[in-house]
């Protein structure tokens, strides 16, 4: 009943489980991009769409036995979750990515793209489409379950507790995975923030003067 | 990744939950108060908080126009296969309750046949041995063995009734 008079899409949920097909195009409408964005940061920008699709399939087969235990968010992403690490698992499997190369690689290219950039051309200012591919490198250095946790804290704004239920794990389990996630992170990053460039500014577009750098000594050497 | 001892693992913990406002009312105080004294432990939360601000900066795919639409395509071609699979299963449990209906029925009605065929065997049996249980006294005083009687009766010299005018 709380579930059901604190989330809109709970009860948007709700009338998909009497029929309304209304209901359900309003859900998939709503989640489509978080829900794309999720698995194109956690396996892959190729198969997102279709990963996605299998979610909102597998919310539609699951209508009936709905029952509102938690936010809807948290249920979507659960199943989310579930199919990203069957994904992962299927493509680790078929050896069409290299799970835990991919991600050593992720570190040596991020280490790489870091040295070029500060060595060659300490002045140079990354653009908008280098800084993307930066914390792109910087996310696929976590394993998986890092990079779910951080995606569903930060783009889906789920508390500790929601995050254990979707994952499967306990409270104390998220608190140190997202710790070790954030820390692993903030590793990757520091090459550019040992530059000055400031991280925040990823997203936005460059400018060519550092007025909006911030001043404090972000190394701690 | 470097290696990190116990204690400075649980002091990350308590920041990144600090930072996510999902750490224990107790210790709050406690990451408040070395926050105001320390600059490197600042200097820490202050870098913790730059990498999760860099995250906005993922690459952020749109999806295509025709999702929603291929999405609610991709159901309603689930639900026809689920309502055909329960129509196969409609059908393959009517077949079978009418097969164990009817197979009783069959049972009876091949049990009767064949009981009702034996009988009647049985009857034609009795009727062609009529003659000769009938005059069984008289053959008896035939002074020869089965076989002779068998071969009048194949040549067809058992017609009629024998009567005690023949005897």
């Amino acid at each position: 009943m709380k579930y059901e008079l604190l989330d809109p899409d709970v009860r948007l949920m709700m009338r998909v489980r009497e029929g309304s097909a209304v209901a359900y195009e309003q859900l998939v409408e709503r989640y489509q991009l978080r829900v794309i964005q999720f698995f194109q940061n956690s396996v892959s920008a190729a198969l997102a769409e279709d990963l996605a699709q299998e979610v909102f399939l597998r919310i539609y087969r699951a209508r009936e036995a709905y029952q509102p235990d938690a936010r809807f968010a948290t249920w979507l992403f659960t199943i989310a979750h579930n199919v990203a690490s069957n994904a992962i698992r299927k493509l680790a499997q078929r050896k069409e990515v290299q799970v835990e190369s991919a991600d050593s690689q992720a570190r040596v290219s991020l280490d790489a793209l870091a040295k070029a950039s500060s060595g060659l051309m300490p002045s140079r200012q990354l653009d908008r489409q280098e800084l993307s591919q930066v914390v792109k490198l910087a996310m696929n250095g976590l394993n998986e379950r890092q990079r779910t946790a951080i995606l569903l804290s930060k783009f889906e704004n789920l508390s500790y507790q929601e995050i254990a239920d979707a994952m499967g794990l306990t409270v104390k389990a998220v608190k140190s995975l997202l710790s070790r996630a954030r820390l692993n992170l903030r590793d990757a990053l520091q090459p550019y923030m040992n530059q000055g460039v400031n991280p925040g500014r990823f997203g936005q577009s460059p400018t060519t003067d550092d007025e909006d750098l911030d001043d404090t000594d972000l190394s701690d050497e | 990744m470097n290696e990190r001892e116990p204690e400075e693992i649980d002091v990350d913990e308590d920041l990144v939950a600090y930072l996510d406002g999902e750490l224990e009312s107790d210790r709050i105080a406690a990451v408040e108060e070395r926050l105001s004294r320390d600059p490197v432990y600042r200097a820490r939360l202050k870098e913790l908080e730059l990498a999760w601000s860099a995250l906005d900066g993922l690459p952020t795919g749109e999806p295509t126009a025709v999702f929603v639409k291929s999405t609610l395509e991709l159901v309603v071609a689930d639900i026809q296969k689920e309502q055909s699979k329960l129509q196969r299963k409609t059908t393959a449990y009517w077949a079978t309750a009418l097969a164990l209906a009817v197979i009783p029925f069959l049972c009876l009605f091949v049990s009767f046949s064949v009981t009702q065929y034996f009988r009647k065997a049985e009857q034609r049996r009795f009727l062609r041995d009529l003659d000769v249980i009938e005059n069984f006294e008289m053959y008896g005083k035939v002074d020869r063995d089965i076989e002779f009687l068998e071969m009048l009766d194949q040549n067809g010299l058992f017609v009629g009734e024998v009567t005690n005018e023949n005897k």
